[in-house]
């Protein structure tokens, strides 16, 4: 018998619409609470449930030969892996945003200075514009540095821009989008293209 | 909570903390191995060694360091970030060897005459690449491999795939399985596409990337012909390749059709079952001066490829001779932990030099008696 493939799912808001899509694949996770690892009824497939931004670690190191994540994460993780598909939720924009009204305009600006938890994402974008950044990492509330005048600027996901607004935020620039895909270890994928091709293509099909 | 007394932080007075740091970790791409695991390397390397030497391959040494013009322009961006630089006393810029096939061949181009070949080398050396201070995973630093200097064709190709296989065999690795592609046929798809000067120069520059990548949902990609995605989207079998051919015949081009028979004549001369040798057109090596064929091993195990190697006909023609040549790179550090993990601590403990010296003749004489006995 085969042993089971091990699949890193992200925990959060993710995680519900992942689990749903393999039920509807037919992998049905028995997940506990306060679980962090979960078997399918048939020892087909098991999960490790981890934080976003942790999932390429252990994908990398081969722990989990799968994994479902934003390419924001995969971005900021540095790491290479091949993408299987792109899943049809959690498409998200990335954007610069400043105070509403400022004066300020960043486009005819020398250097920027931008508060962001994506900080390999901002400098490699701003420096292919040939635009000096300096970016100071955050990992939450990414929208009170403008206010409180840590940076101008910010670089975060925008879904419906309410919590921009609701600090007196706009959208200065749409920057580009993420995407969620279903990834694999390069090692691993070779090793057991077969099996994970099948998986895709049962994906696949829900899906499209 | 972290609880200091005077033991743990003795040395807190007298060292600053940048100086600490320092002493406790190691640059970047390098490492060290420590009794056990030095000594279970050692044993890979000698077993390896003594397989190289039964093909008839003779050792070679690249220097640890040359000069980094000589090789800049072999390089591509990522390969100029990954190696170490210092400058010399008269400003020259120096690189440390972070390639032994690099190095070697400018070895084998100063050194050699077409009159020499074919020449079969192995080496086992360390190299050095600066990596991501959180990247501890790539396990490259030791590389163990042979060249197979001046001959072309499926035959050599098929030579150092068998003797890379019958190294792992020899190490006791199961479960390894080929993985082969061929640049050959890719030039051949790109050769193939009608598409205008503009575009063909786009697709040579992205292509090999996204093939290698399988990022099949580019849209560049997308834009090839259905019957070349099918093709540089293939893994599998020799029959399974031969079927596919089979169905798509027409639609491939000559060229197509001739470098996809030249791999799978490759795959066809390797002994052993078919299923552990597949034809993978994503496979086109690590470097960018292959050539021809390219190929991985990978282990049930590995998280990434423990071997790698192909073709690479026109890297040593930068160095003064116009060979063909193909060969490959194993990564001990990279096998399996239980790989020739077996060791006697027999004469480890022992604590009086008379005692030591007794059982060091005895083992040394066993040894010479072509007995195999442990003198550790």
């Amino acid at each position: 018998m085969k042993s089971p493939m091990t699949i890193a799912l992200p925990k959060g808001r993710l995680f519900n619409t992942t689990k749903e899509l393999l039920d509807r694949c037919g992998y049905e996770l028995e997940v506990g609470e306060r679980q962090l690892v979960a078997q399918e009824k048939n020892n087909s497939l098991q999960a490790i449930l981890v934080k976003n931004s942790d999932l390429p670690t252990y994908i990398h190191h081969g722990i989990a030969g799968l994994g479902i994540c934003g390419t924001d994460v995969i971005y900021e993780s540095g790491y290479n892996f091949f993408e299987l598909l792109t899943l049809p939720f959690g498409r998200t924009e990335i954007c610069l945003a400043g105070k509403v009204d400022d004066g300020r305009n960043h486009r005819a600006a020398s250097s920027l200075t931008i508060a962001s938890k994506f900080t390999r994402f901002t400098r490699d974008y701003f420096h292919s514009r040939g635009v000096p950044v300096s970016v100071i990492r955050l990992d939450g509330s990414v929208e009170l540095a403008p206010v409180l005048g840590l940076a101008p600027y910010i670089v975060d996901l925008v879904e419906t821009g309410s919590t921009l607004k609701a600090h007196n935020l706009e959208v200065k620039e749409v920057l580009g989008h993420t995407e969620v895909k279903l990834i694999t270890n390069r090692a691993f994928y070779k090793y057991h293209y077969r099996r994970i091709d099948a998986f895709v293509d049962q994906i696949r099909k829900v899906v499209y | 909570m972290v609880v200091y007394n005077e033991r743990t932080c003795y040395h807190r007075p007298v060292m600053k903390k940048g100086h600490m740091h320092r002493r406790l970790s190691l640059p970047t791409g390098t490492e060290t191995l420590r009794l056990r695991e030095a000594d279970r390397q050692r044993r890979i390397t000698r077993r390896l060694e003594e397989m190289f030497d039964a093909w008839g391959y003779a050792p070679v040494e690249t220097p640890l360091v040359d000069f980094f013009e000589v090789y800049r322009r072999l390089l591509s961006e990522n390969d100029v970030l990954q190696i170490y630089r210092a400058v010399d006393r008269q400003g020259e810029i120096l690189a440390l060897r972070s390639d032994t096939t690099l190095f070697l061949a400018k070895q084998l181009g100063l050194h050699l005459s077409l009159e020499d070949l074919p020449v079969r080398v192995y080496y086992h050396e360390q190299i050095v690449r600066a990596e991501e201070r959180h990247d501890i995973a790539s396990n490259e630093y030791q590389q163990a491999g042979v060249e197979l200097v001046g001959l072309p064709g499926t035959d050599a190709d098929a030579e150092v795939i068998i003797l890379a296989m019958e190294a792992l065999k020899s190490l006791g690795v199961d479960g390894a399985v080929v993985h082969a592609g061929s640049h050959a046929v890719l030039e051949e798809v790109l050769t193939a596409l009608e598409v205008d000067s503009g575009k063909r120069d786009v697709l040579r520059e992205t292509l090999p990337g996204l093939v290698k990548t399988r990022s099949f949902e580019h849209p560049l990609f997308m834009e090839l012909p259905e019957t070349y995605r099918t093709l540089l989207q293939f893994i599998g079998s020799r029959e399974e390749l031969s079927e596919l051919a089979a169905r798509e015949h027409n639609a491939w081009s000559a060229g197509v059709r001739r470098t996809l028979d030249d791999l799978s004549a490759t795959i066809s001369k390797i002994p052993g079952d078919s299923q552990d040798f597949r034809i993978d057109l994503s496979e086109l090596g690590a470097r960018g001066y292959y050539t021809g064929i390219a190929f991985s091993v990978y282990l049930p195990e590995s998280n990434s490829a423990v071997l790698r190697g192909g073709r690479y006909d026109r890297l040593l023609v930068s160095f003064g001779i116009d060979a063909p040549a193909v060969g490959f790179s194993m990564f001990p550090r990279k096998l399996p932990p239980h790989t020739m993990a077996t060791q006697s601590d027999t004469h480890r403990n022992i604590s009086s030099l008379e005692m030591r010296i007794a059982a060091g003749r005895e083992a040394t004489g066993s040894r010479n008696g072509g007995g195999t006995k442990d003198a550790s």
